[in-house]
């Protein structure tokens, strides 16, 4: 076990604004005690659908979205992390020191790479602006080296440093927020649905180009989507999430074959594929997670064919029913 | 609606260009499709393939700026023979669309019930308000929107976005139309909830005998649905057949490509790379001269970007004759637009 990232009960509850309509003293319980870690090296895939919290746990590592408990520790060192004297960061936004030497190293590109480049400025200094606020700013003439290196490094061309990303085709523009990630050489880059928005045939090209960087510069990844299939293939190991919980934790290869968990169950069962047929089972419906009461028991409960009384009051743990396989239900065993 | 022919919809040659800043942008270039009654045909293709276009062009919904030329026939009637009136009872009655995201569909300021209520009026003037709730209440039901009678008084925003596609599909059989076109509708929504809309309209066909259009850039997901799928790329048909087999045997290269480009269920980084397409969908301002998907194909030769290859009958199948004599149409036959021969998986 060599974790890089640790998170220990993670929560992050919105307090919702009082306004001419809306009363005081709502919360929306995004995510709720998560506890997870991410192995170096590895690429850890959480999947969910809407609501499930995934990208707002994924926002609180960077702190992008301060969590409200639980503890967030990032272990720098690469090669001698030892028991007592492994270097630790404690992530929240008040150091705001060790925050920014965090964010050096741990990268985050969005979804929509049309939304979050600058239309205004250049490839070059979309690559580079934010380099001179970086605890680890080598100086320039090393930073132009490095934005050479980069951009070739996710196939696009030096003469693209002077265009502007609407001359860039969605794929392109993904390779561009992957360059502008990587100019910091970073050890984590979390991946949040960095497909979701491009063509289907664009897909497999930015697939095959992360798999390929984390290689090179042997990065540990956080692949984040909705898609089980695309997840399962991207990630190492996987974490499902339902209403702000982990539901299920398991090496890539069990969750596929064996998915436990009813939700997870559910999740596979919805997956389309042309040589099997829509199951039955996807057909129930039911109440799903309300995230603006406060959760007491398994927020799946509603949809949950195994449901009984135990299940609305008390949040089942995340027990280990095989080796790394992970699931918080109170029903599921080992050889469901 | 007119005699009851095999053929719920038949497009013929049909082009439609759009006049734009950049210059005239071809977003359909030459199509013959048809649907068969109580038959789903699936059409596939990624951003720009035209995959939209060629069935709201059949509902007569494009711009006024749209140039669209060439037949379509829907319930053996010519849609350019008939006037804007004519058309727009066609509309609902014959043929209807769902659309991608649903919330957006709605007027939030309507509950739903007045929304059935306009609906229903829309197409006959004459029906009272008690008629149209109890329609409602009936058609809520056939889509399992339970408490009906209740939900009536509720407003849009009161609803999940499963539920408002699922009373969105409601609303497009208010009026007993024989085709639904549902373009994209479950793009804006969880995986679990597409399961569920994709079963919902499965159920609808079987019930009510209704032809299905089901546009989606998911291979997959159409698959699940579809009897015949017809792929496009660049305005273009580069396939059309049965689904199973165009997804068993897929003869046009982009086709493969789709199907290649993402990942198979259980396949895994560390096995190999998944077969990617490089390159970028093709622009339809300025389209290639030969085969749009000539520039990405892993099998292209010369003559394939000197001139647009035909659309070819796969070997073995029959004859295109029975198309050309007006018969019905293309049962079991696959059609591929390549010049490679032996292109199979």
């Amino acid at each position: 076990m060599n974790a890089i990232l640790e998170l220990r009960e993670v929560s992050k509850i919105y307090k919702l604004e009082a306004g001419l309509f809306a009363a005081a003293g709502r919360h929306v319980w995004a995510v709720n005690d998560v506890s997870l870690d991410i192995e170096r090296g590895e690429t850890y895939g959480l999947v969910g659908e809407s609501g499930s919290g995934k990208t707002t746990l994924a926002r609180t590592i960077v702190q992008l979205v301060p969590h409200t408990a639980g503890t967030i520790d990032y272990y720098p060192d690469r090669t001698s992390q030892r028991e007592g004297s492994a270097e630790r960061w404690r992530i929240s936004r008040g150091d705001s020191e060790s925050l920014r030497m965090f964010r050096s190293e741990v990268k985050y590109i969005f979804q929509d790479p049309s939304s979050s480049l600058d239309p205004r400025m250049s490839i070059g200094s979309i690559l580079t602006a934010g380099t001179r606020y970086s605890p680890r700013f080598p100086g320039r003439s090393e930073v132009e080296d490095r934005v050479r290196e980069v951009i070739a490094a996710v196939g696009l061309r030096e003469a693209d440093l002077d265009r502007r990303p609407s001359e860039f085709s969605g794929g392109q523009r993904q390779r561009i927020s992957l360059a502008r990630a990587l100019i910091y050489s970073p050890t984590v880059l979390i991946c949040d649905e960095v497909v979701s928005a491009l063509d289907v045939s664009i897909q497999g090209q930015i697939l095959n180009l992360l798999v390929e960087l984390k290689h090179r510069f042997e990065l540990t990844m956080i692949f984040i989507a909705h898609d089980l299939t695309v997840v399962s293939y991207m990630a190492d190991r996987i974490g499902v999430m339902y209403g702000g919980s982990l539901m299920e934790e398991a090496p890539s290869a069990n969750l596929t074959q064996r998915p436990l968990h009813p939700y997870t169950r559910l999740l596979y069962e919805s997956i389309p594929t042309w040589n099997r047929k829509l199951s039955d089972r996807v057909a129930i419906s039911g109440a799903a997670y309300v995230p603006t009461v406060e959760p007491t028991g398994c927020p799946f409960v509603g949809r949950c064919p195994l449901a009984r009384e135990r299940c609305r009051v008390e949040m089942p743990l995340l027990r280990e029913i095989a080796a790394g396989h992970k699931v918080a239900c109170h029903f599921v065993e080992s050889d469901a | 609606m007119g005699e009851r022919g095999a053929t719920a919809l038949s497009v013929h040659g049909l082009t439609v260009s759009f006049r734009t800043g950049e210059g005239l942008l071809q977003a359909v270039r030459g199509l013959d499709y048809s649907v068969a009654r109580g038959q789903c045909l699936g059409i596939v293709g990624e951003s720009g393939s035209g995959k939209s276009v060629c069935a709201t062009a059949a509902l007569g919904l494009l711009d006024k700026s749209a140039d669209v030329r060439g037949s379509i026939e829907i319930d053996g009637r010519l849609l350019s023979e008939l006037t804007d009136e004519q058309k727009r009872l066609l509309r609902g009655r014959a043929i209807s669309i769902i659309f991608q995201e649903p919330s957006r569909s709605f007027d939030p300021i309507y509950s739903i019930g007045k929304t059935f209520e306009e609906t229903i009026r829309a197409k006959e003037a004459s029906v009272s308000a008690a008629e149209c709730r109890s329609r409602a209440v009936k058609l809520l039901g056939e889509v399992h929107i339970p408490r009906a009678e209740e939900r009536l008084k509720n407003f849009p925003h009161q609803f999940s976005g499963g539920m408002l596609q699922r009373i969105m599909i409601a609303l497009a059989l208010a009026n007993d139309p024989e085709i639904l076109v549902a373009d994209e509708p479950t793009t804006a929504l969880d995986v679990t909830i597409q399961a569920q809309i994709v079963g919902l309209l499965r159920e609808l066909q079987v019930k009510r005998g209704l032809s299905l259009i089901f546009i989606s850039h998911d291979l997959r997901l159409v698959a699940q649905i579809a009897d015949r799928i017809m792929v496009m790329y660049g305005g273009l048909v580069l396939e059309l057949g049965d689904a199973e087999e165009v997804l068993r045997h897929p003869r046009s290269p982009y086709t493969r490509a789709l199907l290649d480009s993402v990942p198979e269920w259980g396949s895994h980084y560390s096995a190999g790379n998944l077969i990617s397409i490089a390159g970028a969908v093709p622009n339809p301002v300025r389209p290639e001269p030969g085969c749009p998907f000539a520039p990405r194909c892993g099998l292209v030769r010369d003559e394939c970007r000197a001139r647009l290859p035909d659309l070819l009958e796969a070997p073995g199948e029959p004859a295109i004759a029975a198309e050309r004599a007006g018969e019905s149409l293309v049962h079991g036959m696959t059609l591929y637009r390549c010049v490679v021969p032996g292109v199979k998986r």
